[in-house]
């Protein structure tokens, strides 16, 4: 009898000093989170609190760290945007000033009577086209950034991709022609079908054959559409300057130019865009290019089943 | 602490020591026990049985060897692998981790003997003996172990301070065993009026641990026996004393194993 | 908030009569990566030792966020990731049991904080591999899983990139500084192969015998060892005096009594041509130079270069 008596007073015993001792397990580890939360508002966001997985405050321990993990996240991300924002004010004032100045410079000698003529006449034309230049600028920098902030909804509906392309296509050959670009045209008879919104697609073609009128000094551009797997590959190819590799990973960011004097017309922005427009409908775009052996630019989407 | 000896068990996965450790466990005392079934020099009695087993000629031997080996082989592997700077590095002390490797051993040592205890019976029974107070035997089992695992550790302190190969150390380990065994053998010969000897019931060698749990052991089991002679009262050892000695040597062991790791450098 | 996260004073570790660690001070900057270079033997480990309370010094102290490491290990260890010498794993374990072990002892910042570690360093989670069969390049990134599993603020490498080979030290390398920038840890590595250092370190610390010979931010030791004017004549003391005062810069080095080095990289080569001459002075070499890390560190260590 007094043997099952001692037992459970042993039991007994046990279970209250494990109650105690885990007691007393929380409350140092509450104290261990309250020394590491106040270093935390001190500004330290690298610091964690760890716990074991099993014990009483270790929910509340990982919900501390995410938390603190996600607003350092959050900060790093905006860190970035005011970066790029700054970037693009600056950016912003130099080629907006730029044409702009020309531009005023012309007409100042124009309405000073400086010049005379044919000479007067041409000044006018070229600050015509500045302003143009300046005006087209500006509406592509307004398109990205309508397109960044998604207020321009893409309508996306099940396209024939290649039907598409062949429209768009057939106001561009004119083009080529006049530049005396050769050109080749490989798009299958049968039917590719993606989700797409067609005049984003239509944006996405203009903007890389603009592209390569306007930088690649190519005697010759192929446009293919081709069924890889399960998606629809888009390239578009060019036996021009090329691009140098340390630029390659970049020519898709918003105002780079590969041609560092800045000069040279364009926005930037062209190829960004593109960018943004195919990630919008699901596609992915890249770059392949080696100096003076051209380029292939080439966008993906996935294939409509 | 429960982190710790938890994480020391789980460090035991796929090590054969421990395989060891349990065939011993199981199959030494079916044969012991059948043989002194069978001779009718104990008269058959499960208890006498069970006395030779657990505190004379059985676990005496065998658990501070098979615990040695166990123990010197718990406390290499952190130095073997370089674990032990991972380790500290947490940080662990080497106090804490010592402890945990301790009461490892002590787990074990009670696993053992009631393994044991529970072949023996089994075997008993197989055998058609009598059984009775299979509470009381169990919990004796337990005790005998918990004794026996804190006298292996001076032979645990000694491997650790002489730092040797494994091999070294699992000869140490059955050296120490056999001293135990000694010990206990001179208590019975003290004891023993076979051959027309006389019993010395003041033989130092009655006052030595292992002489002690083999004092201790019969009456626990069956405290109902009567006390007749002067030899039957030095049967009659109270628990707290057992427990006693054998907490100081663990103590005193823990202590210098203790002292001894910390002060090695990683 | 303190910007120094390790700051070591006087910090020496004596070993019988050789002094393994001599006279250290290290000063390791927040959300930098510190590059400790130093040839075998010369004390980068037992340093580190020192760091993490690994080894007591005999002398000097150790300062980590401010505050000394001696008697508050709980607090601040846990904040510490670390790699010291060859990966320590239990053999007889797979490494994700390996990672559980300790992830128990130490505790974790999430719910499956091992398996992310594991996906960081590319080991299969629940793999039925054990760590005796691992390679030298997964037991290295065992051991860097070990020391990223707790998201510390610290990670302290010794010879990160021993036993890899070449993808796999150029993995590393990605790695190393991706959680520098982008997580914002501080790194403290060592190695005795310079050029490692000189592609990932923000800081320098040459170590030599024990002793802390320089500590120099990369930048700054770049320029210093970056691009100078040798100009040999005949009387340096002469060239150098008209250096002084016709040419108003005191930025040169007198090499030896024939040569110097001019940092002022603003004078014109024809100029100093003419002067030399018209100071009367044979003017024996001029031309711009351009000194590699590896001259500087054979000159700082004395001379036998990198073993």
């Amino acid at each position: 009898m007094t043997g099952i008596v001692w037992a459970a007073l042993a039991a007994g015993a046990a279970a209250l000093g494990f109650a105690a001792y885990t007691v007393w397990r929380t409350r140092r580890k509450l104290a261990e989170m309250a020394q590491a939360v106040a270093d935390i508002r001190a500004g330290n966001g690298n610091r964690r609190i760890l716990a074991d997985e099993h014990e009483p405050a270790a929910p509340l321990v990982f919900a501390v760290n995410e938390i603190v993990l996600g607003y350092e996240a959050r900060i790093a991300a905006l860190q970035k945007a005011e970066e790029t924002n700054r970037q693009l004010m600056t950016s912003l004032s130099h080629d907006v000033r730029t044409p702009l100045t020309t531009l005023i410079g012309y007409l100042d000698a124009a309405h000073r009577g400086v010049l005379a003529g044919a000479d007067r006449d041409a000044s006018l034309e070229t600050a015509r086209r500045k302003a143009y230049e300046l005006k087209d600028y500006i509406n592509a920098l307004f398109d990205w950034f309508q397109l960044h902030s998604r207020e321009a909804a893409l309508r996306c509906e099940p396209v024939e991709a290649a039907e598409l392309t062949r429209e768009i296509l057939a106001d561009w050959v004119p083009l080529f022609e006049e530049q005396g670009l050769a050109y080749h045209i490989d798009i299958p008879d049968g039917p590719l079908t993606a989700r797409l919104d067609p005049d984003a697609y239509r944006r996405i073609l203009n903007n890389l054959l603009q592209n390569v009128l306007a930088h690649a000094n190519a005697a010759r551009v192929s446009v293919t559409l081709a069924q890889q797997g399960a998606a629809l590959a888009l390239h578009v190819a060019d036996d021009g300057a090329g691009i140098a590799p340390a630029d390659l990973p970049h020519v898709f960011e918003r105002l780079y130019k590969c041609d560092k004097s800045r000069g040279g017309g364009g926005t930037g922005l062209g190829l960004a865009i593109v960018r943004e427009l195919a990630g919008q409908m699901g596609g992915t775009v890249s770059v392949q290019s080696q100096p003076a052996q051209g380029a292939d630019f080439a966008v993906q989407f996935p294939l409509e089943k | 602490m429960l982190k710790l000896i938890g994480c020391e068990f789980a460090k035991l996965r796929r090590r054969r020591v421990l395989w060891l450790v349990a065939f011993a466990a199981c199959l030494f005392p079916v044969p012991v026990s059948l043989v002194t079934l069978r001779s009718g020099a104990t008269g058959g009695s499960f208890d006498s049985m069970l006395l030779i087993l657990m505190a004379w000629l059985g676990v005496p031997l065998m658990l501070p060897a098979l615990m040695g080996i166990v123990a010197s082989s718990l406390f290499r592997t952190e130095r073997a692998c370089g674990a032990l700077k991972n380790l500290y590095a947490i940080p662990v002390r080497w106090a804490r981790l010592a402890l945990a490797k301790i009461v490892v051993v002590l787990a074990l040592s009670v696993a053992f003997t009631a393994a044991t205890f529970m072949a023996a019976a089994l075997a008993t029974a197989a055998a058609g003996g009598a059984l009775h107070g299979f509470g009381l035997r169990l919990c004796a089992a337990v005790l005998v172990g918990l004794f026996y695992g804190a006298l292996s550790l001076p032979g645990v302190l000694l491997a650790i301070w002489l730092d040797r190969n494994a091999l070294f150390s699992n000869l140490l380990a059955v050296l120490y065993a056999v001293v135990l065994e000694t010990m206990v053998w001179s208590a019975v010969t003290a004891l023993s009026s076979s051959g027309g000897r006389v019993p010395n019931l003041n033989a130092p060698a009655l006052s030595s641990p292992p002489a002690l749990i083999f004092r201790w052991f019969p009456y626990f089991i069956d405290p109902a026996s009567a006390i007749q002679t002067e030899l039957d009262r030095l049967f009659f050892v109270p628990l707290w004393q057992v427990a006693l000695v054998c907490g100081v040597v663990a103590a005193a062991s823990t202590a210098l194993i203790v002292l001894v790791g910390s002060r090695r450098e990683v | 908030m303190n910007d120094l996260v390790i700051e070591t004073e006087h910090l020496t570790k004596q070993y019988g009569a050789h002094k393994s660690v001599a006279d250290v001070s290290l000063h390791v900057r927040r959300g930098r990566i510190y590059g400790l270079l130093g040839r075998n033997g010369a004390g980068k480990t037992t340093t580190m030792k020192l760091l993490l309370g690994l080894a007591r010094p005999t002398a000097g102290s150790v300062r980590l966020w401010g505050t000394p490491l001696a008697g508050n290990e709980r607090a601040l260890l846990p904040r510490i990731g670390s790699l010291i010498e060859a990966p320590g794993f239990y053999p007889n374990l797979t490494g994700t049991e390996n990672l559980h072990i300790f992830a128990a002892l130490r505790g974790v910042p999430g719910r499956h904080a091992v398996e992310d570690a594991l996906a960081l360093v590319g080991l299969p989670y629940k793999d039925k591999k054990l760590f005796a069969q691992y390679s030298m390049g997964m037991k290295q990134r065992l051991a860097i899983a070990l020391a990223v599993m707790h998201d510390p603020e610290l990670l302290i490498l010794d010879e990160p990139i021993n036993g890899l080979d070449p993808i796999g030290i150029a993995e590393m390398r990605r790695f190393i500084r991706q959680l520098c920038d982008e997580r914002g840890k501080t790194i403290l590595l060592s190695s005795h192969i310079l050029s490692e250092v000189a592609q990932l370190a923000d800081d320098i610390g040459i170590i030599d015998n024990g002793a802390l010979l320089e500590e120099e931010s990369l930048q700054a030791l770049e320029e210093k060892n970056g691009r100078y004017i040798r100009l040999g004549v005949s009387d340096a003391a002469r060239a150098a005096q008209m250096l002084e005062t016709e040419f108003g810069t005191d930025r040169f080095m007198v090499e030896n009594d024939r040569s110097l080095r001019i940092f002022d990289l603003s004078l014109q080569l024809p100029q100093l041509a003419d002067a030399v001459q018209k100071n009367g002075l044979a003017l024996t070499e001029l031309h711009l130079c351009e000194d590699t890390l590896e001259d500087y560190f054979k000159r700082v260590t004395g001379g036998e270069g990198i073993a």
